[in-house]
């Protein structure tokens, strides 16, 4: 785990505007989050998780929401880097352009269109309901492949291009064989015996080829249109002309081998995520697949693209509890794989010590404490984590009542003066209510949002 | 083979449907007094006449005559029309393709400005472009259709002369008798043969009776595709394209329209039948030698025998169209295909 | 974890004392003559209609529905009043040989139409018309559609197949197609074609009481009525009927107006009245002569249009006003149910 910040937010307000008033969902958040790691946000239902994590992408709907004010720092994808480069892209104010150049951009201040660049490519994002937010009307395949293509054109091109200048070459010749039964029921070479999976055209002791062409071919006809076409999207991916080609009907058959070797891309993505039998899976429809299957189907989408950041919005609370072991070891595997960092967010304290190496805590839209998991468990700081450290039952003691935090979530329309918390805690004091405590850090690495701990300075 | 399964299977519940209609259709025929006068005209000898007495048994009891009557339906025996002064089953070879290009011509429209404007609707919520076509759309679903031609006839055809009063084609072309029957619908076969300025000529002639057919449904289509598209943003899977930087237009028309179609095609297809029917009124007002105007015709003429054969053949049409739309609905929304 | 008896540590662990439940007394059962009982029940009813009613406000294409359809039926009530009628039937216009006259000529606001009737006089007691016609088909319609739709949702099995086989049949003939076939038969008079209106609508409300009823039926509400013992046709006429409605009230007031385009387009073709009654699709087709054919009057030669556009202005504010109350009551009924 490295100590470079990927993502920082700094003291993030949203509000939303609704005819029974104004939501003050998300009062003042900041956290930054590190390469590799996985930082976990918990908290009750409604206190602005879910929030939190849509304004990183900027998917809060913007007539009921604002965001007020707040910065989400991120390193400046490349793509941007590249087009602010070109002078075309501003002809006004020099401010956007430093922004653009600089090394880490502002996400809150992007426009529609660049937001668009970090979405899918830079950052992603699963969610809670798998059913729900995969599209019933497309294929699984379908729906992989469509990020690939949306993203990744210019690896596609390249291979492409590659391929076609191999189906130029003279074939290597394989020796034929044939796949036959061995006693266990696995799939053995006919030449050398060794074990063959089921989508292994080529065996991968001997070299010899199951098949009778394989590698597949190239784009078969007209070789030099193709060159032509995929060279220009290699160099330029959102060229112009090459979009406009793709809505007309029969020209848009240029394509045909992109969405090809996006599938076979997305094969390999199912394959990642351990689907047994991906390809029935890659033609199956969202609602023939089970809840394990779809959502890891929605996190081959996710990480398609190897983002830097993966925010799993509470992936695991609607599918069982053997599946969510499943699926947690799965982002914790990939994680490590690719090196993506990892927002959890979660209201199951029990996730959180599995997986997360820091926490920050939520309550009524603030954060209140943030720290690495083993001091959160063992040392927690503000009341109302001690609160929920406290309710879970633990093993060896004997309870016969279990331990709650009195009161209900606040109204977040007329939300409590001063710390949110204060009417809820039974530490409360006269100053809580007028003032609303910063975020301190205490310790290395452990901050909390409490009058009872302060004037400690340690920046 | 799951879809063939499917129709298959809704092929075999169109028979029971069709019998019961054929019922209807055969109680009605007893009702109207004499039964024998659909079957008898003028040119006919004694001796004729004698035999379609035998054939239809008419002094056996009634179920008995249902059975010679279905027969002689099967047999496409379906009587005179007095109207046509041809055989039923003529008449509507004669009149359908008329009818066919109207109503189809009508649908097409229909559905696809219904379609667009339903989800233009939908995006600009609440904007100019949504006000508007609400007002359009509610007006569009409380015209009486006679009304609209009436008045279209008189400003447009009237009035300004833009367009031609009815009929399908300029007098000229049935003068000279140069009208191809390749298809028998005269845009397609004059684009045949080639002849542009016949295709014109008749693109000209079913502008105002296709607009006026297809108000009431355009209307219904843009209300129901815009309830449908409202309904079909809110959902989760559309977030889930909007985060993987998906643009507004593809997240619009590729994954929303598909969802949102899947409601509006089982609309359409109900409201074909409001097609048809509109297409009675349609017709006669604007001269349009089909099926609409023929029974039209019929029913001023107190011609029973054709209105009700006429009333039969849309009734099948009508279950056909409607197998059309379910498979249609099958294959749109991948869900159904499992019953 | 240790299986110890739960019971031992409960009164030792809490010091608290659980208080005693208080049961309310009963007081005498409320019937109609116990005032306290009976504003007791209505009251929670009342705050219902208050917040409707409240909702109802603040939309304004509701209150324009609404103001529309009461401003109708106040003309169709107050119908002797502003256009006094003159000797025997009042729906008979008052005819005059001579030809149609300009709106605003000799006290005839509206002009004349065809031999001479007040147009303000066909409207007004076209209104009537519009109206009785409107409200007799869909409440007898409604009525049989109820009867059948809950009996088979409710039942279900055998009965539940046979009918909804039977509404099949009858929805498999669109709507006009069917009126004209049972109106062609009969007699043509105004009471046949509300028949014919009449087997034309009941089919679509049994089935949509049908689907209401077998969704309410797995109600826990019935199914905690039906384990205290209720009788199966009680439930279905206080439990299951009551939830249903809410819908059928919808559709049938957009009905009301759909019903009045489809009689309207009766008329227009044959059926029904007679030319000279006062009905607003019957005016129209009396009128459409006028439109092509220009009248010459006193040396001026002028194109009578209002002839047929007025009544067809009626025929449209009526279909709109109902469709726009038919809207609102939607929008009433079915947020609250999300509430």
């Amino acid at each position: 785990m490295d100590d470079e910040v990927i993502l920082e937010i700094e003291d993030l307000f949203i509000n939303f505007y609704t005819k029974a008033g104004v939501v003050k969902a998300i009062d003042g958040v900041t956290l930054s989050i590190r390469k590799g790691e996985t930082f976990g946000l918990v908290g009750e239902s409604g206190c602005g998780k879910s929030v939190t994590a849509n304004s990183i992408m900027g998917l809060v709907q913007s007539p009921p929401g604002k965001i007020e004010k707040g910065i989400i720092r991120f390193t400046t994808p490349r793509e941007i880097l590249s087009k602010a480069n070109i002078k075309k892209h501003f002809g006004r104010t020099d401010l956007n352009a430093e922004m653009y150049r600089s090394s880490k951009i502002d996400i809150l201040k992007l426009n529609k269109k660049d937001i668009r660049l970090i979405r899918g490519r830079a950052i992603s994002m699963i969610f809670q309901e798998p059913m729900s937010a995969l599209n019933p009307v497309f294929t699984a395949g379908d729906q992989i492949s469509e990020i690939i293509l949306l993203h990744e054109k210019k690896e596609l091109a390249e291979t492409i291009l590659k391929k076609l200048e191999d189906g130029r070459k003279p074939k290597k010749k394989y020796k034929k064989a044939k796949k036959k039964l061995g006693q266990k029921g696995e799939s053995r070479c006919s030449n050398c015996n060794g074990i063959v999976l089921d989508d292994q055209d080529i065996c991968p002791q001997c070299d010899s080829s199951f098949i009778r062409n394989p590698g597949g071919n190239g784009p078969q006809l007209g070789y030099g249109f193709y060159k032509r076409i995929y060279t220009k999207m290699a160099s330029n991916p959102d060229d112009k002309i090459l979009a406009t080609m793709a809505m007309i009907p029969l020209i848009r058959r240029y394509r045909r081998p992109m969405i090809k070797e996006a599938n076979e891309k997305a094969l390999r993505m199912l394959r990642l995520v351990r689907i047994p039998d991906p390809k029935n899976v890659m033609k199956s429809f969202p609602h023939e697949l089970s809840g394990g299957m779809q959502q890891r189907v929605m996190i081959a989408i996710a990480l398609s693209c190897r983002p830097q950041l993966l925010i799993a919005d509470e992936p695991t609370t609607a599918l069982d509890v053997t599946i969510q072991a499943q699926i947690l070891k799965l982002i914790q595997e990939l994680q490590e794989e690719m090196g993506t960092s990892v927002l959890m967010i979660t209201h199951n304290l029990g996730i959180v010590a599995e997986v997360c190496d820091r926490v920050g805590v939520m309550y009524a839209g603030c954060l209140v404490e943030r720290a690495d998991t083993e001091s959160v468990f063992k040392e927690p700081l503000h009341p109302y984590t001690q609160g929920l450290m406290n309710s879970i039952p633990k093993v060896d003691l004997e309870l016969t009542r279990l331990e709650t935090i009195e009161g209900n979530v606040p109204n977040l329309i007329k939300p409590p003066s001063g710390c949110r918390f204060h009417t809820r805690c039974p530490y409360v004091m006269e100053h809580c209510k007028k003032e609303k405590p910063p975020l301190i850090e205490i310790t290395s690495g452990h901050s909390v949002a409490c009058h009872l701990y302060g004037g400690v300075d340690n920046g | 083979m799951r879809m063939l399964n499917y129709i298959v299977k809704r092929l075999m519940l169109l028979i029971p449907v069709l019998i019961g209609v054929s019922l209807i259709v055969f109680s009605l025929t007893r009702i109207s007094g004499n039964p024998a006068a659909g079957y008898i005209n003028d040119k006919m000898t004694p001796g004729q006449i004698q035999q379609v007495y035998e054939k239809y048994h008419f002094d056996e009891p009634i179920w008995t005559q249902y059975v010679y009557w279905a027969e002689g339906i099967i047999e496409l025996d379906w009587g005179w029309s007095k109207t046509a002064a041809l055989p039923v089953t003529e008449a509507i070879t004669l009149f359908f393709p008329a009818t066919l290009e109207l109503t189809l011509v009508s649908m097409l429209l229909a559905v696809f400005v219904g379609i667009y404007l339903g989800i233009g609707s939908a995006v600009k919520r609440n904007k100019p472009f949504d006000h508007v076509t609400r007002v359009v759309s509610l007006i569009g679903v409380s015209l009486p259709i006679f009304w609209l031609a009436l008045i279209l006839q008189f400003f447009l055809s009237y009035q300004y002369s833009i367009f031609p009063y009815g009929d399908r084609l300029d007098d000229i072309y049935y003068i000279n008798k140069s009208i191809p029957n390749i298809t028998g619908l005269i845009l397609i076969d004059s684009l045949l043969i080639g002849n542009m300025q016949m295709f014109f000529n008749g693109v000209k002639h079913i502008f105002l009776p296709a607009m006026c057919l297809s108000f009431g449904t355009v209307a219904i289509v843009t209300r129901i595709m815009r309830n449908s598209m409202l309904e079909v943003l809110n959902l989760d899977y559309i977030k889930t394209a909007r985060a993987k930087g998906l643009n507004e237009r593809t997240i619009i028309w590729k994954h929303a329209r598909k969802n949102a179609m899947i409601p509006t095609i089982t609309v359409v297809g109900l409201s074909f039948g409001g097609l048809l029917g509109g297409a009675v009124l349609t017709e006669s007002i604007f001269s349009w030698p089909g099926l609409g105007k023929w029974s039209a015709d019929s029913i001023r003429e107190f011609d029973y025998n054709s209105v009700l054969g006429f009333c039969l053949l849309i009734a099948c049409i009508y279950v056909l169209v409607n197998l059309v739309v379910d498979v249609m609905y099958a294959y749109l929304d991948p869900r159904v295909r499992l019953e | 974890m240790t299986d110890d008896n739960p019971k031992k540590d409960i009164p030792n662990a809490d010091k608290k004392a659980i208080p005693e439940a208080k049961v309310p007394e009963r007081k005498a059962k409320s019937n109609i003559f116990n005032i306290e009982g009976l504003t007791k029940e209505i009251e929670p009813r009342i705050r219902e209609l208050k917040s409707s009613f409240l909702l109802f406000r603040e939309n304004i294409t509701a209150m324009i529905g609404l103001v529309l359809v009461l401003f109708i039926v106040i003309v169709a009530v107050c119908a002797p009043l502003i256009c006094p009628p003159g000797l025997g039937d009042p729906m008979d216009m008052p005819k005059d040989i001579k030809p149609p006259k300009k709106p605003g000529s000799d006290g005839h606001i509206l002009g004349t139409g065809h031999h001479g009737a007040d147009m303000l006089y066909g409207i007004v007691w076209g209104a009537r018309t519009s109206i009785t016609t409107s409200l007799f088909v869909v409440l007898t319609g409604l009525l049989i559609g109820l009867v059948v739709g809950a009996i088979a949702g409710y039942y279900g099995g055998k009965v539940d197949n046979l009918m909804m086989r039977i509404t099949d049949i009858f929805l498999s003939l669109p709507a006009l197609i069917l009126a004209m076939a049972i109106a062609s038969i009969l007699e043509r008079n105004l009471q046949n074609m509300m028949l014919a209106l009449i087997i034309v609508w009941w089919p679509s409300y049994a089935r949509l009481i049908r689907a209401q009823v077998m969704s309410v039926k797995e109600n826990t509400s019935v199914e905690a009525a039906r384990a205290i013992g209720v009788k199966k046709s009680s439930i279905l006429f206080k439990h299951i009927i009551p939830n249903s409605i809410s819908p059928l009230i919808v559709s049938a007031t957009m009905d009301i107006g759909s019903v009045v385009l489809v009689a309207a387009g009766l008329s227009y073709i044959g059926f029904g009245v007679n030319s000279g009654y006062a009905e607003w699709g019957r005016m129209i087709s009396d009128g459409k002569d006028y439109f092509m054919l220009p009248v010459t009057y006193y040396g001026t030669s002028y194109v009578a249009w209002w002839v047929a556009v007025f009544p067809g202005i009626a025929i449209l504010t009526f279909a709109m006003s109902f469709s726009l109350l038919g809207d609102a009551l939607r929008d009433i009924l079915d947020p609250r149910l999300r509430r």
